[in-house]
C-alpha cells in the first residue's frame, strides 16, 4: 500500500497502476552496461571541474621542481657504457598487436627533446581469488580507469618530476656490456635524463589512474593493462 | 561513505544507485533527450555537491528536484515544449508494446489531466514515489498531493473506467517498488 506519513493509509489504485503501466514508455534497463556508462560519466563530470585546477597545480610543480641540467646529463651519458637502448619499449616491429587498438593514448616530450608515444590497453579486471577478505575488490575498476583516461589529460595530472625525485633516491644497477654491474642515474657516471623521464612517466601515469581510482573509493585491486612505448629522437 | 572524506566517491555511488532511476524519470518525458539531461544534471549536481544530502532518500529526492528543475528549464526548444502530453504522444515509438485504441485512450486522458494531476500519477505509477514524494517534488503538502492524486484517479476512472475493462494491475512497477513503504 502507498502510505503517507502526514495524513491517512492511500489504498493504491490497481487500475490506475494498470494504465499508467499499460502506456510507459521504455527505458534504458538498469544493468551493468549501464553502471559502467554512469561510472564513466560520473568520472567525466568530477574530473572536467577539477582539471582547471589541477593543471593549475601540476604547472606550478613544473615550475618548482629542480631543473633537470640537459648539459650535465650530456656530458654525463659521454662517459658511459650502458647500452640504454634496452631501457626503451621500442620495439623494431613497431606496435604489438594490442597496442594497434589501444584503449589510450599519452604523448609527451622527452627532456632533450624526443617525443614519445605511450599506448596503454588490454585493462582487465583479474582479482586474487584467494586474497584477504579486508582487501576490496570492485569490477568497476575497469570502467572508471578507462573513464578516467579518456576523458581527462592524464600526463598534466601526472607527477612526473615528483617521481623523478623518488626514484632518484634509489640506487640502480645495470650490465655495463661486460656482465660487470655499474650504478646507473642520476648523480652517477651513468645518467641519461630521458631515460630517467621516460621511467618516470609511465610510474607516474599508473599513480595518477590509482590515485583518482582512490579519490572514487574503487580499489585498484585486481586491475591490469599494459603498456608500449615508441620514442623518436631520444638520447641513446 | 562519507563525503566530507571523498566527495568524488560519495557522489559516484549516488549516480551508480539513483542514476537509472533519473535516467529513466529523464526517457519517460523526453525520450533519448534524457541521456543529455542525465549529463546536465550530474554537473548541476557536482557543482552543488557540498549541498547533497547525506541520508540516501533525501539525496534522491534533492537529485529528482534538479531532474524537475531542469526539466522544466532547459532552454532546448524540444525540452521546453515537452509537456506530459507532448511527451506522452512521442512516448508512441517508446512503448513497451504496440499501440492499440485502449492505449491510446489512456494516453488521450493522461495527457487531457490538469499537469500537476498528471504529473503526481506518473511520478507515482512511473518513478514509484510515495504520493507524498510526489508533493515533495511539486512543492506541496502531502495533503494537497493526496488530493491531486484523488482527483486524476477520478478524471481517469470516469473516462477509462468504462473503455478498458480488461486491464488489471502490473505486478511489476516499472522503477522503485511502492509498496509498504
Amino acid at each position: 500500500m502507498i502510505t503517507d506519513v502526514q495524513g491517512p493509509v492511500i489504498e493504491p489504485d490497481p487500475q490506475v497502476a494498470a494504465w499508467l503501466h499499460e502506456v510507459a514508455p521504455r527505458v534504458t534497463p538498469d544493468d551493468e552496461t549501464l553502471a559502467a556508462h554512469l561510472v564513466a560519466m560520473t568520472v567525466a563530470t568530477t574530473w572536467n571541474s577539477q582539471k582547471t585546477s589541477r593543471r593549475r597545480k601540476a604547472i606550478a610543480a613544473a615550475i618548482l621542481a629542480p631543473v633537470m641540467v640537459l648539459g650535465g646529463a650530456g656530458a654525463a651519458f659521454a662517459a658511459t657504457t650502458i647500452d640504454w637502448s634496452s631501457f626503451w619499449g621500442n620495439s623494431a616491429a613497431g606496435w604489438t598487436d594490442w597496442a594497434q587498438h589501444p584503449d589510450a593514448t599519452i604523448n609527451y616530450t622527452l627532456p632533450g627533446g624526443g617525443s614519445c608515444e605511450l599506448r596503454l590497453g588490454e585493462f582487465e579486471y583479474s582479482p586474487d581469488p584467494t586474497r584477504p577478505a579486508d582487501v576490496k575488490a570492485d569490477p568497476r575498476v575497469v570502467a572508471a580507469a578507462l573513464a578516467y583516461l579518456r576523458s581527462a589529460d592524464v600526463f598534466a595530472a601526472s607527477d612526473v618530476d615528483g617521481v623523478i625525485q623518488e626514484n632518484r633516491a634509489d640506487q640502480n644497477w645495470a650490465n655495463d656490456g661486460s656482465d660487470v654491474l655499474v650504478p646507473f642515474g642520476y648523480g652517477t657516471d651513468n645518467y641519461n635524463a630521458d631515460v630517467e623521464y621516460n621511467i618516470a612517466v609511465k610510474e607516474a601515469v599508473q599513480k595518477a589512474v590509482f590515485s583518482h581510482l582512490d579519490n572514487l573509493g574503487i580499489p585498484s585491486t585486481g586491475l591490469g593493462y599494459k603498456g608500449q612505448e615508441q620514442c623518436t629522437g631520444m638520447t641513446q | 561513505m562519507s563525503r566530507r572524506g571523498r566527495p568524488e566517491a560519495y557522489f559516484t555511488d549516488l549516480m551508480i544507485e539513483i542514476g537509472p532511476e533519473l535516467l529513466n524519470y529523464f526517457e519517460r518525458r523526453v525520450g533519448e533527450a534524457g541521456a543529455d539531461l542525465l549529463t546536465e544534471l550530474m554537473f548541476t549536481a557536482w557543482r552543488r555537491s557540498s549541498d547533497i544530502p547525506l541520508h540516501h532518500e533525501e539525496a534522491r529526492m534533492w537529485l529528482f528536484g534538479i531532474a524537475r528543475n531542469l526539466l522544466r528549464n532547459s532552454a532546448r526548444a524540444t525540452i521546453r515544449q515537452a509537456r506530459l502530453a507532448d511527451a506522452l504522444r512521442d512516448s508512441i515509438s517508446n512503448s513497451t508494446s504496440p499501440d492499440t485504441t485502449e492505449r491510446y485512450a489512456i494516453r488521450d486522458a493522461v495527457q487531457r489531466l490538469d499537469p500537476d494531476l498528471a504529473e503526481i500519477v506518473t511520478l507515482v505509477h512511473w518513478e514509484g514515489m510515495t504520493i507524498a514524494e510526489a508533493g515533495q517534488l511539486q512543492g506541496v503538502p502531502a495533503s494537497t498531493a493526496r488530493g491531486r492524486y484523488q482527483r486524476a484517479k477520478e478524471a481517469l476512472r470516469e473516462v477509462l473506467a468504462p473503455q478498458t475493462p480488461s486491464l488489471s494491475a502490473p505486478t511489476v512497477q516499472p522503477s522503485r517498488a511502492i509498496i509498504d513503504r
